[in-house]
């Protein structure tokens, strides 16, 4: 490249960063700085570490969600010995949700004179609501165990695969006690049924009593042809709803009074969320761990960016005094750092993103064999979640630091002991304990776990801060015997003085290493 | 102005206002940038209040040079700063282009420094993590018009360092380092120059050149410069000297005596 088009392309290249916002321009200059620098590393690596589980706990409750609603049957599920109240139906069709009523009986199933005690499933269209029934003479939906969302979404024009009328799908059980084989006909109540599929996995199987029988369905338009609905007969109505949350949640409450009333006294609702099977209850308590274990790098990034922040004020009380001198209102300086700053927070969130989506894929793969399903792909959700704790954060443990910058006076350029107090410990602290205290709420959806670690974490910050203070104070009067005296014990005189004399600056590292120490412990 | 030098009393108006200000300026009503009256300065300290300042007058034409000499300790700076509007005077009022600065506070009287009022410090004042280029593109992008980088570039070029516009302060020199302050002081086009001690922290030579840069440039712009100073030399090359001392401003006239607390000879600090 010659000289001149070298000059050329320096000088295109500084026009299109002239022409970007003046707190970017700044925030890429400002990057030759190291605090700059580590301030970037610490955000990065608080959004990587809790986007990274954030990806990772996202994607396995979306997997326990979707594993729980496939055992449920769906999102909603409502459950009576009785025919359900219409308005059951109403208010779930009000809210959006597809339904699929079912009936559950247990029954006698035969073959000439072999009679087999069965659970009796009659199904309607629209069923299964979530999941898909596998049967072995029919591989098309059998798409099996470990599919995917998108197998399953594939896969959902079988959901409306339910037995034809005047067929019956069982389990190879089932046949085998019967001595059925595909296209033979077996006996339900009244009604004579064709074999058509041998049933190898099916959603909403429930636990219960029903379940040690082996399992029959059929179409529920030959219910009333096999006569089996009299008086006294065990038998469970079910309606199986499924929707979106919102539409989950709007029909909770549409229906809320209707359960209340003393004539549904014996419907019984079952919701995915809480009838989770005990598999998802020790990954709940995983999910909360390791959510708590992320905000330990949180608060290891939160030191950091205290510390950087301090550096990056008394760095930049200089350029504001000049900025000040140069005609920038208080209000221009704060939006100009503030912005300089919420830059940095965006694009090491970027980063930091970047760096827990790599990360979170890393942590399937090595824990693939030990989980018991399979996850769905990440959703963004941990992603804002990610930038949130970046922005707070950056609040919490550098704001009122930051305040300073927007206190110095023009003045400063001609007497530079001018600089606006320091912002009161007190205050640091306090920001930074509540913003860590939500962070831990919003992180473990536990309040008084949140305020207990809190609480204990303030008291033990406090007993830190009474321990450095006496032991400071014994150093001094160690240093002080020591006087007069020369060889090894000087540099300890000398760096004994130092601390003694900056003992705010000492006891504010101290609490930093030892928080970290702690935290990483 | 000769080395002989005489103190005489304020007022201290601007009877020496030179005739080659600003293009466009009145020659014959010469416009007043900066107009002081009664004046004064006192903080608080251990013993009750210390008078810094007391009673000072002062007026400064458009297209002036006026150089404020005193020994250490004697409120020069001080005065730099109220006169520039970086801090607020306890009694007495001062008008910048026309405008009270009395009535307005820090943001108001920043907003009046805006483009029109540079500054030279002693130490330069230059930021450490920015570039020469960078460093003097400061006071342009407050308020952004036209292309500001070929405009850094250029007065970059005028103080001769075309060639180190992408070094870092670290990497030149003192003058070079002051060079770009007075970029950075000219480059938005002020009406107003303060210099603070511009050749405080350098050689002789170099001093000298920053000093011949300095007032070139102050000529061909037809800014108004107040030079706060220790160096004789350097104060005489402005149209008018006033001495500071005991909180009052004199004047220092040609033919007559230094100040005794001033340098006997040009270029001793006192």
């Amino acid at each position: 490249m010659s000289e001149a088009t070298a000059t050329s392309s320096t000088r295109s290249r500084r026009s299109r960063a002239a022409r970007l916002p003046l707190a970017l321009r700044g925030l890429m200059r400002d990057l030759r700085a190291s605090d700059v620098r580590a301030l970037f590393l610490a955000l990065m690596l608080a959004v990587a570490a809790t986007t990274m589980i954030g990806f990772f706990l996202d994607r396995l409750d979306r997997g326990l969600t979707r594993q729980a609603g496939q055992l449920l049957g769906g999102d909603l599920v409502l459950e009576s010995s009785n025919p359900l109240d219409p308005r059951f139906t109403q208010a779930f069709e009000e809210a959006g949700l597809t339904m699929s009523p079912q009936l559950g009986i247990v029954s006698m199933a035969s073959q000439g004179d072999n009679f087999v005690l069965s659970s009796l499933k009659a199904v309607s269209s629209g069923y299964p609501l979530m999941g898909n029934v596998e049967l072995e003479s029919d591989a098309e939906p059998n798409a099996g165990a470990g599919q995917t969302d998108a197998a399953n979404d594939e896969a959902s024009d079988a959901r409306a695969a339910i037995p034809p009328p005047g067929e019956a799908w069982v389990v190879p059980r089932l046949a085998m006690a019967l001595s059925l084989e595909l296209g033979d006909t077996l006996t339900v109540g009244r009604k004579q049924l064709t074999l058509t599929g041998l049933i190898t996995r099916e959603p909403d199987q429930q636990g219960g009593f029903s379940e040690f029988s082996p399992r029959l369905m059929f179409n529920m338009a030959d219910l009333d042809a096999t006569g089996l609905i009299q008086p006294g007969s065990r038998r469970e109505y079910r309606l199986l709803a499924a929707g979106d949350p919102a539409q989950v949640q709007q029909a909770r409450e549409a229906i809320a009074p209707l359960l209340a009333s003393a004539n549904n006294a014996e419907v019984r609702l079952k919701d995915v969320r809480e009838d989770r099977p005990r598999l998802g209850r020790s990954l709940e308590r995983a999910d909360k761990y390791l959510s708590l274990a992320g905000l330990v790098a949180v608060l290891l990034a939160g030191v950091a960016v205290a510390m950087s922040t301090r550096r990056y004020v008394e760095r930049h009380l200089d350029s504001a005094a000049l900025w000040r001198c140069f005609g920038a209102s208080q209000r221009q300086l704060s939006r100009l750092f503030a912005a300089q700053l919420g830059w940095l927070a965006l694009l090491a969130s970027t980063a930091g993103a970047v760096l827990g989506l790599l990360g979170q894929m890393g942590l399937v793969a090595l824990l693939e064999r030990f989980l018991p399903l399979e996850l769905p792909a990440p959703g963004l959700l941990p992603l804002a979640l990610g930038i949130l704790t970046a922005l707070a954060v950056l609040v919490g443990f550098a704001g009122p630091m930051l305040l300073r910058l927007r206190q110095v006076s023009a003045l400063k350029v001609l007497r530079r002991e001018l600089a606006p107090m320091p912002a009161s410990a007190w205050i640091v602290v306090a920001m930074a304990s509540l913003v860590f205290g939500a962070l831990m709420w919003l992180y473990s959806g536990d309040l008084v776990l949140a305020a207990g670690l809190l609480v204990g974490g303030i008291i033990g910050l406090g007993v830190l801060l009474v321990v450095g203070h006496l032991l400071l104070a014994l150093m001094v009067r160690i240093v002080a015997r020591m006087r007069g005296q020369g060889g090894w014990s000087r540099p300890i005189r000398i760096a004994g003085g130092l601390l003694a004399r900056r003992r705010g600056a000492s006891l504010g590292q101290l609490v930093a290493f030892a928080v970290t120490f702690a935290a990483v412990a | 102005m000769s080395h002989n030098a005489s103190i005489n009393d304020v007022p201290l108006t601007s009877d020496h206002a030179s005739s080659d200000t600003q293009s466009g300026a009145d020659i014959s009503a010469p416009k007043a940038v900066l107009e002081v009256t009664g004046l004064a300065q006192r903080v608080a300290s251990g013993e009750g209040r210390l008078t810094i300042l007391e009673q000072l007058e002062l007026c400064v034409n458009a297209g002036e040079s006026v150089a404020i000499i005193g020994a250490s300790g004697s409120g020069k700076s001080t005065l730099l700063g109220l006169l520039a509007g970086l801090d607020s005077p306890t009694e007495g009022d001062i008008r910048l282009f026309g405008t009270s600065l009395a009535g307005l506070d820090e943001d108001g009287r920043a907003a009046l420094r805006a483009g029109q009022v540079g500054f030279v410090f002693q130490n330069f004042q230059l930021l450490p993590t920015l570039t020469a280029l960078e460093n003097v593109l400061m006071p342009l992008e407050l308020a952004p018009q036209g292309d500001i980088e070929a405009k850094a570039r250029d007065w970059l070029g005028r103080v001769g360092l075309a060639e180190r516009m992408d070094h870092l302060p670290r990497h030149l020199s003192g003058g070079e380092q002051q060079r770009v302050a007075i970029a950075r002081a000219f480059v938005a086009g002020p009406g107003l120059v303060f210099a603070d001690e511009p050749t405080g922290n350098l050689d002789t030579a170099t001093g000298d050149r920053i000093a011949d840069l300095l007032f070139t440039l102050n000529r061909e712009r037809g800014t108004t410069l107040i030079l706060v100073t220790h160096d004789l030399t350097l104060a005489r090359r402005c149209d008018r000297c006033l001495n500071l001392e005991a909180g009052k401003l004199v004047e220092w006239q040609d033919g007559t005596s230094a100040p005794a607390v001033a340098p006997l000879q040009g270029g001793q600090d006192v």
